[in-house]
């Protein structure tokens, strides 16, 4: 396997992975869950507001042998109240779903999106660690790479042999929750960063939430600085701007947010990518926090 | 807002605008090149400074103070435009003088890059989220006692300075073009303590850009003719 460097736990480029694929313990995993299919109310005026986009992009065409996940039904319980857009699934039901796509301990899963991980390849990823499998790495670039580089889309939907429950539970311990982003705001910025758009950061615009802003000391690092070219930029350059962000703090006290849990599993793994390892998600994000009218707020 | 115009706005301008957030760095002309001619952000550069036997015995004494300055290019659609500042007459360390923007580094600051962003927040808000850094420079020494390691990074040209009035006069821009022109930088000698000096000065009208930041730009025009 040393051609190929397995395993691989961040990122896989797409000659590595196409080199690969011939293998028989590589799961693809097909991740295309569009920004839209984050609420499932279609306005047919806006195209990319189907819900189902992902799944029919799925169904036209794909990496031969990879599964289709949907954010909404397969990374999030949408049932679950207080925890913001995009709730953690229930770690039992993600376990059984592993098992459905085939997924155990030993599979080197590979998860990929439309193209830079962000929507959501890198949920996946991280709801993959958080259940104690280490195997898994985002395809750097995505199907765009992936079809640039002149490889073949397949429509097939393979057929896999499921295995039981993944045999894990997820480590709530790496999970950031509301009260202890609460007990943590006096802290000196630098513990926490927000991957969202600057305006939305800074409270100019808020068309999701009832509150614009951001929590009181977080830093904002908008996701698509780590990107150059739809993949993530050099390791070296990250860990330098990454770095600096947190000042004199390790890593691994380090809280990532966004919107609702998503875009900051982006940003995690490209603190992973840097080798600032260890940082951890504030799951519930924007759309949780602000849920709670009683939560303070900071705009600008 | 309507929900239609809520719809559009989080399902496409927003997702485009996270996603697009450092594109203002893909419209610098010649990245790579530039890229190409620092030094790469991961090794902190080493060494007592390049020009540290000019200095000789004109340091004051102990080791230099630690500072770092962020070289700004602005990508601008008449081409890339230096960030430079003027310092307010009334500051102990190069009161009056042009500048780039940066200061001495603090214990909290974890590599160079991370003070020349503290540095250039504080002193013309530029947040750190409309900055790409590209790399270093080699650590300058100046007369003053200061080793400065310069960090060149992509300026987004949205950005709009406000000067903190105690630290600095007035923000301006001169375009690279210009200071890369070995045409438009000449020597001119300094009295310094009873020795003349060699030191270096653009000929940039209304803005006198001499010393150490002509020196810093000097060092970029050097690495650069040795990029193929």
């Amino acid at each position: 396997m040393s051609l190929t460097g397995l395993p691989w736990t961040t990122l896989v480029d797409v000659p590595r992975l196409a080199a690969a694929l011939a293998g028989p313990s590589v799961q693809v995993l097909d991740a295309r869950a569009t920004a839209s299919t984050a609420v499932r109310v279609v306005d047919a005026r806006f195209s990319l507001a189907d819900p189902q986009s992902g799944a029919a992009q799925y169904a036209a065409g794909h990496i031969a042998g990879a599964l289709h996940a949907d954010l909404n039904r397969d990374l999030s319980d949408l049932g679950r109240q207080g925890h913001g857009r995009h709730p953690l699934p229930d770690s039992d039901t993600f376990a059984a779903t592993l098992g459905r796509w085939g997924i155990g301990p030993d599979t080197q899963v590979v998860v990929y999106d439309a193209a830079d991980g962000s929507m959501a390849a890198a949920r996946l990823w991280w709801l993959l660690r958080l259940i104690g499998h280490r195997n898994v790495a985002v395809l750097d670039g995505g199907l765009a790479a992936w079809q640039a580089a002149g490889h073949p889309l397949d429509s097939e939907v393979p057929e896999v042999t499921a295995l039981g429950p993944y045999p894990g539970r997820f480590d709530m311990a790496q999970v950031v929750s509301a009260d202890e982003v609460q007990a943590r705001l006096a802290q000196r910025p630098g513990w926490l960063v927000d991957a969202r758009a600057a305006e939305r950061y800074r409270g100019d615009v808020e068309p999701l939430d009832r509150v614009a802003g951001h929590v009181p000391g977080a830093l904002n690092r908008p996701f698509g600085m780590n990107v150059h070219e739809g993949r993530l930029r050099p390791a070296a350059e990250l860990q330098a701007e990454l770095g600096a962000l947190l000042g004199d703090q390790p890593a691994r006290e380090t809280v990532l947010m966004c919107g609702s849990g998503v875009t900051a599993c982006h940003l995690l793994l490209a603190f992973e990518h840097a080798g600032l390892a260890g940082a951890r998600v504030f799951a519930d994000s924007w759309s949780g926090w602000s849920s709670d009218p009683s939560r303070p707020v900071a705009v600008g | 807002m309507s929900e239609s115009e809520r719809r559009g706005l989080m399902e496409q301008v927003l997702p485009g605008r996270a996603r697009q957030a450092a594109s203002f760095a893909e419209r610098l002309a010649g990245r790579d090149r530039l890229q190409q001619a620092l030094l790469p952000l991961t090794r902190v550069p080493a060494g007592p400074g390049w020009n540290r036997s000019e200095l000789e015995d004109l340091l004051p004494p102990g080791p230099p103070v630690e500072a770092a300055v962020l070289a700004g290019l602005v990508p601008r659609a008449q081409g890339t435009q230096v960030l430079l500042t003027r310092r307010t007459e009334a500051l102990r360390n190069h009161g009056g003088q042009v500048g780039f923007p940066g200061g001495r580094m603090e214990k909290r600051d974890r590599n160079p890059l991370a003070a020349a962003l503290r540095e250039s927040d504080e002193e013309i808000a530029l947040p750190s989220q409309q900055v790409l850094a590209l790399g270093y420079l080699d650590p300058f020494i100046t007369i003053s006692g200061f080793r400065v390691t310069p960090v060149v990074a992509v300026v987004d040209p949205d950005f709009v300075p406000r000067p903190e009035p105690g630290e600095v006069a007035e923000v301006f821009e001169v375009p690279l073009d210009y200071l890369m022109d070995p045409a438009n930088l000449r020597h001119v000698d300094v009295e310094h303590r009873g020795r003349v000096r060699h030191v270096l000065e653009y000929t940039w009208p209304g803005q006198r850009i001499w010393g150490a930041t002509a020196a810093i730009l000097y060092n970029l025009r050097r690495r650069l003719e040795h990029v193929r």
